[in-house]
């Protein structure tokens, strides 16, 4: 933890409003994009990183100063964001977003074929990286999400998300499928799978 | 042996296949250029997908982030460490009475099996504080609290997790809610009448859906369930409880009241 993160924190263990606030800028934006890439809508991510802010606002005393402060907000937002993705399950189960053939970005790849450098050079790898995942369900993003860029094993995947180890499985294959064929061909140029 | 399948390579990518398929893949792949081409564009793909490509957020994020969480953060410090503090700081007599409520309202309700919606309960104000409740430990208080809201919180899960083509599956969470209203209305009142708005807030949302869910017809259609479900999450209510029963948690495990308020 930087100097200026470990001042605040103290600051703000004493009751520092102020010092509290400054933590609350220099940290929001970051965890909007953890909470952002789990939800995978700006107002859910809103609302997880404002639950985020008041557990750890509860939980400050707790904290290990040793400790990195960014690395434990993070923490505390991926759990907020669990539990939203919980209670609001049985909504994404039921609705699963159109093929990737089709709609904007099907329509994008088709059209234009850029190449990886292209894509590259004007960051669009990123803009097609959120496209397809905005196009996954929300179980598929929360289950790929925390095995992919969490680093959180499947069984540990599935207890997050109170799912059964094949569930699971299934929800990170689908999910994978999903981006394969979102950004194969942007990364190589080639067909897709093993046969 | 047959060609690696996508999820097997994305097993074995992750490291997540077992020590006898690990094996198996790797011996295949040595073998087998197709494979090994498969799992190299799969990795390509996966390596695409970092970090960076996280949603950005909007302009002046972090100032409405503040604002939003300002209130809550200088409320709690002005009311002495929370809402948490009004059930056994604030005072003994107080949460002594709300705890044999709570307690009365959990034996007449809910484990009576009474089904429905009963008669309003007085609110606490009409019971005489520090009567029975003195005697009462606080710790009581807070497991009955604590128990509520997971049971209500159990009630409201299953629903947003039940079969939208299947109403009339809900009958036992039907019952579970009209059980749980009548224990939910004195806290809410209780926590109203001691001023924490906060808590009274959430209290209230829940008694609303509790009520929805006790008042819905095993004959209701699938849309009407639907249109349920989107109330209750619009109004986030779940996420709400999760906040007020980790107060109640923590103040459970802690033996010694809350810190003193800040200044």
């Amino acid at each position: 933890m930087n100097d200026s993160d470990r001042t605040a924190v103290s600051r703000a263990r004493d009751g520092d409003g102020e010092a509290f606030r400054w933590l609350v800028e220099r940290h929001s934006r970051y965890l909007f994009g953890v909470a952002a890439r789990l939800t995978g809508s700006a107002a859910d991510a809103e609302d997880v990183v404002q639950e985020a802010w008041l557990r750890a606002h509860r939980q400050l005393a707790r904290f290990e100063e040793r400790a990195d402060l960014r690395t434990w907000l993070h923490r505390i937002t991926v759990n907020c964001a669990i539990d939203f993705i919980r209670a609001r399950r049985h909504r994404e189960d039921a609705h699963d977003p159109a093929d990737l053939e089709q709609g904007a970005l099907g329509e994008i790849g088709a059209n234009t074929q850029p190449t990886p450098e292209r894509l590259a050079e004007g960051g669009q790898i990123q803009v097609r990286v959120g496209e397809a995942m905005a196009r996954l369900t929300g179980l598929e993003r929360a289950a790929f999400t925390l095995r992919h860029l969490e680093g959180r094993s499947i069984e540990e995947v599935g207890a997050a998300l109170g799912l059964k180890a094949s569930a699971t499985k299934h929800s990170i294959f689908r999910a994978v499928r999903k981006m394969r064929a979102a950004l194969e061909p942007f990364a190589t140029g080639k067909g897709a799978g093993c046969s | 042996m047959p060609h690696l399948t996508e999820d097997q390579l994305v097993l074995h990518h992750y490291g997540e296949d077992t020590d006898e398929e690990q094996r198996e893949a790797v011996a295949h792949l040595a073998q087998c250029a197709e494979c090994r081409e498969g799992l190299d564009r799969l990795r390509h793909v996966l390596g695409m997908v970092t970090a960076d490509s996280d949603p950005q957020a909007p302009d002046g994020f972090e100032r409405v982030m503040w604002a939003r969480l300002q209130p809550h953060i200088e409320g709690s410090r002005s009311r002495e460490g929370g809402w948490a503090s009004w059930l056994g700081l604030r005072g003994p007599a107080l949460a002594g009475g709300l705890a044999a409520l709570v307690i009365a309202a959990f034996v007449a309700g809910r484990w009576s099996g009474a089904p429905g919606v009963g008669p309003l309960p007085e609110p606490v104000a009409t019971v005489p504080a520090g009567t029975a409740g003195d005697a009462r430990p606080e710790g009581v208080l807070l497991v009955a609290m604590g128990e509520h809201l997971d049971r209500s919180q159990m009630v409201i899960v299953e629903l947003l997790n039940a079969d939208d083509t299947d109403p009339a599956s809900l009958s036992a969470e039907r019952e579970r809610a009209a059980d749980l209203v009548a224990a939910n209305r004195l806290i809410r009142q209780s926590a109203e009448q001691a001023g924490e708005a906060a808590l009274a807030d959430v209290l209230d949302d829940l008694e609303r859906v509790l009520i929805e869910i006790a008042n819905g017809s095993g004959d209701a259609s699938s849309e009407e369930l639907q249109l349920l479900k989107a109330r209750i999450e619009q109004r986030g209510i779940l996420f709400r409880m999760r906040v007020v029963g980790a107060e109640v948690r923590e103040r459970e495990r802690a033996p010694r009241p809350l810190r003193a308020p800040e200044s």
